[in-house]
């Protein structure tokens, strides 16, 4: 029951957290740090379960091993970018985790480049020449 | 035909799929429009691949290549702050050479007064000196000279201002220990006794004076031999 572990202390660290505040505020952020970081890497590890799953599955059908790179590289910038913007947006920089969100966007986006650049060819290549 | 149509719909299936998985993976709504954006384009691709293979041939290879190039582009173009360690290196660097070419310039600087002297002293011409300094540069290590060997004769006979004087290289080779004098010593005698004979004890004598005069330069670091 990994899920009552996380939620223990994920409580602990809010109560100390709060206890904390009054007198030290950059202790009260270090701790939250610390628990999102813990739990961050504490379950990454489960996730393996899942794309171990989504490789099976495109090995057995026999779609491009590219999709698949580009579809987790999607999903690892979106989880890096989301955890750092969080740790800095609860030390109250929200401008700073602002920045940090568009940047794994702009990174998301860009994957996209190769795949437009393809589609983008065929669309042209399918009309006549000099039509 | 069959075979052709099943693999294709099987294809766009499983990337339905994995698009709807990395749905839920994603961690919060805004992500969630961009990532959704470039799996729709996927899909697309995986629609259309008939199509493309059609008129454009194989293009999954295209598709990654163009991924491995901007991949590439993308890591050598990463800015990099140069860690303290890289500074001070490039630094201690730059510094050792800025000292190794000092040092080079002083040797030659040196070597050039030298030849002169000599030549002066011995009334001869064409004498070479190779100045080695110690490791920190502030000291002369060893002198090679070389003088001409015709000038060497000349001056045996005599005659040291005859214009048929040729060209006498005396070399000088002197290893300087700034710790143990004694150790130096000893390797100076060793390569005084590889000495070629035709340098006469009167030259000898005349070019480690001139030396002793001029620098300050032991006996013992001084290699003298004819061309």
């Amino acid at each position: 029951m990994e899920i009552i572990q996380i939620v223990g202390l994920g409580l602990i660290a809010t109560v100390l957290i709060l206890v904390v505040r009054e007198q030290k505020p950059m202790f009260a952020f270090l701790l939250a740090a610390f628990t999102g970081l813990f739990i961050f890497l504490y379950i990454i590890g489960r996730i393996d379960t899942v794309i171990s799953m989504l490789e099976q599955l495109a090995e057995q059908t026999g779609i491009p091993s590219i999709y698949l790179k580009t579809i987790l590289k999607i999903i690892g910038i979106a989880y890096i970018a989301e955890f750092g913007a969080q740790i800095v947006r609860d030390a109250g920089q929200e401008g700073v985790a602002s920045k940090i969100e568009f940047a794994g966007k702009v990174l998301i986006l860009v994957m996209a480049v190769p795949i437009i650049h393809v589609i983008v060819e065929t669309v042209l290549g399918l009309m006549p020449p000099g039509g | 035909m069959l075979d052709w149509l099943s693999g294709w719909l099987r294809n766009i299936i499983t990337v339905i799929l994995l698009a709807a998985i990395v749905d839920l993976l994603l961690p919060n709504k805004a992500m969630q429009r961009y990532a959704r954006l470039v799996v729709g384009l996927i899909v697309l691709l995986t629609i259309l691949s008939p199509l493309i293979r059609l008129f454009a041939g194989d293009f999954n290879d295209r598709v990654e290549d163009s991924m491995n190039a901007w991949e590439r582009a993308g890591a050598s173009s990463t800015a990099q702050m140069p860690t303290l360690q890289q500074i001070s290196k490039e630094a201690q660097r730059l510094s050792n050479e800025r000292q190794r070419q000092a040092a080079s310039l002083a040797e030659r600087e040196l070597a050039s007064a030298m030849e002169q002297e000599i030549d002066s002293r011995l009334g001869s011409e064409g004498s070479v000196a190779v100045v080695k300094l110690s490791e920190d540069g502030k000291k002369i290590a060893s002198v090679l000279v070389t003088i001409a060997a015709a000038a060497a004769e000349k001056e045996q006979s005599g005659e040291p201002n005859s214009s048929s004087i040729q060209p006498v290289d005396i070399a000088v080779s002197v290893s300087v220990d700034e710790v143990t004098s004694a150790a130096s010593s000893d390797e100076s005698t060793e390569v005084k006794d590889e000495e070629p004979e035709a340098v006469t004890a009167e030259q000898k004598s005349v070019i480690e004076q001139a030396l002793r005069q001029g620098w300050g330069i032991a006996p013992k670091q001084i290699q003298i031999r004819t061309k």
